[in-house]
């Protein structure tokens, strides 16, 4: 007896988790790491603990997709 | 003294004097390694403070803020922890003593402030992992040590340490997560984080619920082998111990893989309680996975054409002895583990210090060209031969008593086969360390003639070696002082 | 709000299926940085199994008045997850700067081929 909207972020959790890992090019898939972290950010304020929800948004889906986008940038782009 | 136990200023001076660092090298303080020497006397003495008062007093709690240990935090000061502490404090005071002058200068100068940083921050977590009682502040001083280690080994960028230490930083991430989900796990069974609490409430619930229960220790063995380098877990080790600096491989090999030891002894002996490692045969897993450890180790080691990966081998296989006796979980097994804990740190660092003299001072880094070294550098190779000697364990030295009593161990367990393995590997210990010795001596084509170097060295080089190898001599001597007190852990452990 | 039906569990189920992907990523992939994403995942996934530990359904917020018995979350796990994203971010920023130092000085991120570097230097 679950609640509907917190099983289709937990259904949508998994299909961005495996598009990630799929595709090649890595911008994109940092772009999806950042969905990843906004979608879980939405799913602890729905289990009723806001700050973690909001240290998670600002770290994971802010500071993290921050330095990843400088790494690519001074790497490559493409995974071989 | 200001009301708390002198073992809770150990944490607090460390990290006091890790971040003035910083703010005394924008001073342009020049004094770095008196500094520290100051710094890491005082800890010494505290630690000293605390096993003599435990000595005489027994187990001592601390609570923080003054909370009860069923919502607070709280640091044990008990038998085990305080021998840890001093063997932690001690190893760091003679390697600080230890490093002067050319050295020193391996390290580029305007990073030396941050070095001392980093080392003051990783005494401070190492010291407060070992004193601990709370299972998420481990995990906390966990992350802060492994954190550190990786940027003493990278505090020089070359090819070498740039890959040993994005190596040693995945694995180590990878275990710090195994042993966070463990202790999600233990929590969602018990309700508790304190040790002490969670380990009485699971003894029962986990006869009740054994699927979570092993998959706890499951993941908390997994992450714990994967820092303390457990085959076949260890191949963060060689490269590490290799490309780091000779005071950054000191303190690794010494202190850093036994502070992780013992909290793996504490996590399986208090927490988990012995009965359900050895039910679920996990324990027979790792006394397998030792003996392999142990045989493997010393064969890698016998091919390699660099020391200080081939004493990086020898370090697994040691790490392989020390698992032996805390799996086989009898009293004289874990005696003979504690002792080799303490045994190891003191043999190891001794031969990291020496091999580091004669490869700053003579450049020389692979064995064949330790050929005549011990011409050059008499003394050193000295203390080179008797710590390799006690490696394999010889008597009258300390590394025979500990390998002695994992072997009773052995036998008390009923499984003769590790007996065997014990008295191979000493064999293959004496291939690899032995030819070092006799060609150092006698090799090489130049004049036969010493040529004594403490003029070269200086004082305050040869004062930790020499300290360093009367422990070990004192300790083969003597060994009744430390067995016994080891004896009232065991009990306290194992009862 | 809408229920539907499944087994009450599911947050653990979830977290750990989303962990052993997140492994699968760091296992799998010769690409550093994808091994990195990988890592991130793992450790998300272990928040979410704290955060889910202390969630109690139909429960309210932990707001408590002097007095009233009204079911509310256990705070303590997500207390303790603010350390463990922080440490979580600490990594993953360490580990990005040495990668960089490592594009430096081999010329390529790819597991594989640094291996054929070191292998070739060797002889």
């Amino acid at each position: 007896m679950i609640n509907l909207f917190h099983f289709v972020l937990i259904l949508t959790l998994i299909v961005v988790v495996i598009s990630v890992a799929k595709i090649k090019d890595l911008l994109s898939a940092v772009i999806l790491f950042a969905v990843y972290n906004l979608i879980m950010s939405l799913l602890w304020q729905q289990m009723r603990a806001p700050d973690v929800a909001i240290t998670e948004a600002a770290l994971g889906a802010g500071v993290t997709t921050v330095l990843l986008v400088a790494a690519i940038s001074k790497t490559g782009r493409l995974e071989k | 003294m200001l009301g708390v136990h002198p073992g809770v200023l150990v944490v607090l001076v460390l990290l006091i004097s890790a971040f003035i660092s910083p703010v005394l090298d924008q001073f342009k303080f020049k004094r770095f390694s008196i500094f520290a020497i100051g710094v890491s006397g005082i800890v010494f003495a505290l630690s000293i403070i605390t096993i003599l008062r435990v000595n005489s007093l027994g187990v001592e709690y601390y609570h923080f803020g003054g909370w009860t240990p069923d919502k607070g935090i709280e640091f044990i000061f008990g038998e085990l922890e305080a021998l840890m502490l001093l063997l932690v404090s001690g190893m760091f005071f003679v390697v600080y003593i230890y490093n002067q002058k050319k050295i020193r200068a391996e390290i580029s100068k305007h990073l030396r402030g941050w070095y001392f940083t980093l080392a003051f921050m990783l005494q401070a977590s190492l010291s407060g992992l070992i004193l601990t009682n709370d299972l998420f502040n481990m995990f906390v001083f966990i992350e802060i040590s492994a954190l550190t280690t990786v940027a003493l080994i990278s505090i020089n960028e070359n090819r070498d340490t740039v890959f040993a230490s994005i190596k040693y930083l995945f694995l180590t991430a990878v275990g710090s997560s195994s042993v966070l989900f463990s202790i999600g796990l233990i929590y969602l069974l018990t309700g508790y984080l304190n040790m002490d609490l969670a380990g009485m409430e699971l003894i029962e619930l986990a006869g009740m619920y054994p699927a979570a229960s092993s998959m706890a220790m499951l993941f908390m063995f997994f992450g714990l082998a994967m820092k303390s380098a457990l085959f076949p877990l260890h191949i963060w080790l060689p490269d590490a111990y290799y490309s780091a600096p000779t005071i950054s491989t000191a303190i690794m090999a010494g202190i850093v893989g036994k502070a992780y030891i013992v909290v793996f002894i504490k996590v399986f002996y208090k927490v988990l309680s012995i009965n359900f490692f050895e039910q679920t045969n996990l324990a027979n897993i790792t006394v397998i996975m030792a003996g392999i450890a142990i045989i493997f180790g010393s064969l890698f080691a016998i091919g390699q054409t660099k020391i200080k990966r081939m004493l990086a081998y020898s370090s697994v296989a040691q790490i392989g002895y020390i698992f032996l006796g805390i799996a086989l979980a009898t009293e004289s097994g874990l005696t003979g583990g504690i002792l080799h804990i303490i045994n190891h740190s003191i043999i190891k660092t001794l031969l990291f210090l020496t091999v580091g003299v004669i490869i700053i001072y003579t450049g020389a880094e692979n064995i064949i060209d330790f050929q005549g070294a011990g011409r050059k550098y008499p003394f050193t190779m000295i203390l080179f031969s008797l710590s390799a000697l006690a490696m394999v364990g010889i008597p009258p030295l300390n590394g025979f008593m500990s390998k002695w009593t994992i072997a009773m161990g052995t036998l008390e367990a009923e499984k003769p086969l590790y007996l065997v393995i014990i008295i191979l590997s000493s064999l293959l210990n004496g291939v690899y360390y032995l030819p070092i010795i006799i060609q150092s001596f006698f090799g090489g084509d130049e004049e036969l003639g010493y040529n004594w170097e403490f003029k070269r060295l200086g004082f305050k080089i040869i004062l930790p070696l020499i300290t360093l190898a009367a422990l070990i001599l004192l300790i083969g001597i003597f060994p009744s002082y430390p067995i016994n007190y080891i004896n009232r852990i065991v009990f306290s452990l194992i009862s | 709000m809408i229920d539907i039906v499944v087994h009450p569990n599911i947050y653990y189920f979830a977290s750990i299926v989303l962990f052993l992907i997140g492994f699968y990523i760091l296992l799998t992939h010769p690409n550093l940085i994808k091994k990195v994403i990988g890592l991130n995942v793992m450790d998300s996934a272990i928040f979410f199994f704290f955060v889910a530990v202390g969630f109690v359904s139909d429960g309210g917020s932990p707001i408590v008045e002097a007095g009233s018995e009204a079911l509310t979350v256990n705070p303590v796990p997500s207390g303790l997850m603010l350390t463990g994203i922080v440490v979580s971010v600490s990594v993953t920023a360490f580990a990005l700067a040495i990668i960089i130092k490592v594009y430096q000085h081999y010329g390529t991120i790819n597991v594989e081929e640094i291996y054929v570097v070191r292998s070739e230097r060797e002889c």
